[in-house]
């Protein structure tokens, strides 16, 4: 098994007659994700990559099916956009937008909790499980089908670590990827959850960064709820006090949200912290 | 973006909370004429956006006309927590009874919009946390709800308040609330929000974050705001304006001989974090974020290099939505351009390209006579030890 999407997840894509919408579709097609419908307002009755498009999420669903969405909206109208995917009933929305309206974000989790339905972002390069579904922008080359479950703050970051595991022939069961912040849908706690849970998940890799509070609840849930090896990452040891680092949520303000924090707290829980991307296959192979 | 203090005063004033009389100037003279005005004594304040002015020396009294003129001339034309002042608002002080704080924010891990109230104002909500934490009233307010009239009353009781003092604090949360919500804001915020002698709350001091991401729904706004915003005219100062123009998310200079190009924040801060650890010293920090395009990888190319202090520049890509090709020739586009301006002697470059269309990427700065790393270890390795050479 995997976490959040396998073969079987039908996904559709909003904003996929875009350039960067159409282009991931037809990455994602090429990597076997099911791709059953498109949406963008407007251009319903076309076709992009051979895949039907319609005007109204609810017109999808009810022609093709879905569980997962992925959202090439851009930042102005991505909240209007999740908003539709959750009244019309899908399961998983992938926000992939960044520069979404602070108080847009806050309404949309809202809505989402209240529907029991799982957000991913925003700001976000999706998920992938290797081999089986790609649910984002990852450059897929660089993954590979296996054992270890990646969460990341930042897209890239995972790109960086999950190359690092496949060169060294560690595979991946998910790598999710759950946003820049400063608001989270799906946290760091909620994905260590579910790979504890996950049969194929036998490591599990967080890379998390400077500023709020998320890895000192992620180390505290570690300590108490799991007992699968991880080993973790934290980038912004030598960022600058009160800047903010290309994430909403990656700031130090008042000596709060420093690395060092985040790195104490983990260690304490148990988790092997690293410095960099490549000591992470080692230590995961020695803890398997 | 957040708003000098007299632009978060207008706006507060606009919406029915009462701001010390004054006006915001840039000489001692009118510093003076403005004193004379009110006719009584009057606080001068640095225009800066940036906390902790006060003690930084940025907030004085004066008694006289002849005094708020020294004053400003001390303040104005100086700098101070890093921004330069070139404004100083000069408002009647006002007599105070007691000092309270009222906030309306954002509460990013419940998801939810809060009051933050006190009867503690005047210093930071940090320190009145730290100091009489039991003295801090939080309240969630539902947004599909919004600020009951009942509710803010609430707050008023829970931070000591009677009667006629406690409708009015009331009042002034709920104007907040309005702002927030109107304007997009994240923060708004009035400490000390001061009890003056006649029984009204007064907003001795107001803080507004503005939500970028939403400047699209307050265009006016945030093009007349922009219009009071001074531009340097050179150095790091200009350099960050000309980042900020590009739309690059996030652009440092620290002091060093090294500057970065990253695109993504998570991967930006991890070749920080090991260019230091390699012993490099980096004097400028850039990240694209993960939707880069040929010519914004030119313009923070062309912005980096422009400082003469940055001799080695790492650039370090690994796509995901940033396609390689793209990155690719937005580099040798600066490249061509740079040898046709014939900077002499050019910073050493060193490119790291991994993710989408990496090989096409790759070709394309092959052709241009450009070598490339597929590994981040390889090229932080490589462009710090010609660093440390120089």
């Amino acid at each position: 098994m995997c976490i959040l999407v396998d073969r079987n997840t039908r996904v559709i894509v909003q904003g996929i007659t875009g350039t960067v919408g159409s282009f991931q579709t037809k990455v994602m097609l090429d990597y076997g994700t099911k791709v059953v419908a498109g949406v963008t307002p407007g251009k319903g009755g076309q076709e992009v990559h051979g895949v039907p498009v319609y005007d109204l999420v609810e017109d999808a669903m009810e022609e093709n099916g879905g569980e997962a969405v992925i959202c090439f909206v851009p930042g102005p109208f991505a909240a209007d956009a999740a908003l539709e995917d959750i009244e019309a009933g899908l399961g998983l929305v992938v926000i992939t937008a960044e520069g979404v309206p602070l108080q847009d974000v806050m309404r949309v989790m809202n809505l989402a909790a209240d529907r029991g339905v799982s957000i991913i972002g925003p700001d976000t390069a999706g998920v992938i499980s290797p081999g089986r579904c790609k649910l984002g922008v990852h450059p897929h080359r660089l993954f590979m089908e296996g054992g270890v479950g990646v969460i990341s703050k930042s897209g890239a970051l995972s790109y960086e670590v999950s190359k690092a595991l496949t060169e060294s022939g560690l595979g991946q069961s998910t790598v999710v990827g759950i946003g820049g912040g400063p608001m989270w849908g799906l946290t760091q706690v909620d994905a260590l959850e579910m790979f504890e849970e996950d049969e194929e998940t036998e490591g599990i890799v967080l890379l998390g960064e400077i500023g709020g509070t998320m890895e000192e609840e992620a180390a505290e849930y570690i300590r108490e709820h799991v007992s699968k090896p991880v080993v973790a990452l934290i980038v912004g040891r030598h960022a600058p006090e009160g800047e903010r680092m290309g994430h909403a949520g990656a700031i130090i303000q008042h000596g709060r949200g420093l690395a060092d924090g985040k790195i104490k707290a983990l260690r304490s829980a148990g988790v092997h912290v690293v410095k960099g991307p490549r000591e992470i296959p080692n230590v995961i192979k020695s803890l398997l | 973006m957040r708003l000098y203090e007299f632009q978060a005063k207008e706006m507060f004033a606009k919406h029915g909370i009462k701001i010390p009389r004054g006006r915001v100037v840039d000489t001692s003279e009118q510093a003076v004429d403005i004193a004379k005005e009110l006719g009584v004594p009057v606080a001068v304040k640095a225009q800066i956006r940036v906390g902790g002015r006060g003690l930084a020396g940025g907030i004085k009294f004066a008694r006289n006309p002849e005094e708020a003129k020294e004053l400003a001339a001390g303040i104005l034309g100086g700098t101070l927590k890093k921004e330069d002042v070139d404004r100083v608002l000069v408002e009647e002080k006002i007599p105070i009874e007691s000092e309270y704080f009222a906030g309306v924010t954002i509460d990013y891990q419940r998801k939810a919009l809060a009051v933050i109230a006190s009867s503690r104002g005047g210093v930071d909500i940090e320190s009145i946390a730290l100091e009489h934490p039991g003295e801090i009233v939080k309240e969630e307010v539902d947004p599909s709800i919004g600020l009951t009239d009942f509710g803010a009353r609430r707050i008023g009781k829970k931070v000591g308040l009677e009667g006629r003092n406690m409708l009015s604090f009331a009042n002034t949360l709920k104007s907040l609330y309005s702002i927030l919500l109107g304007y997009d804001a994240t923060l708004v915020e009035a400490n000390p929000l001061a009890l003056a002698a006649d029984g009204s709350f007064v907003a001795v001091d107001a803080k507004i974050v503005l939500d970028d991401n939403a400047s699209f729904r307050h265009r006016e706004l945030f093009s007349e705001l922009e219009t009071h915003r001074k531009t340097p005219s050179e150095g790091a100062g200009l350099r960050k304006a000309l980042a900020e123009k590009a739309e690059i998310p996030t652009y440092i200079e620290r002091g060093g001989n090294m500057g970065i190009i990253a695109d993504g924040a998570g991967t930006g801060m991890l070749t920080l974090d090991l260019t230091r650890d390699h012993g490099g010293d980096v004097e400028t920090y850039c990240e694209l974020g993960g939707r880069a395009n040929p010519e914004l990888i030119e313009e923070a190319m062309k912005i980096v290099l422009s400082n003469e202090k940055v001799c080695f520049l790492l650039i370090n890509l690994i796509g995901g939505l940033n396609r390689m090709d793209e990155m690719a020739k937005g580099i040798t586009s600066y490249l061509s351009k740079e040898k046709g301006l014939k900077h002499e002697p050019g910073a050493q470059i060193v490119v790291r390209m991994s993710g989408t269309l990496e090989e096409e990427g790759r070709m394309i700065l092959r052709e241009a006579g450009v070598d490339s790393f597929d590994n981040i270890y390889e090229a932080i390795e490589k462009a710090v030890g010609l660093a440390r050479r120089s």
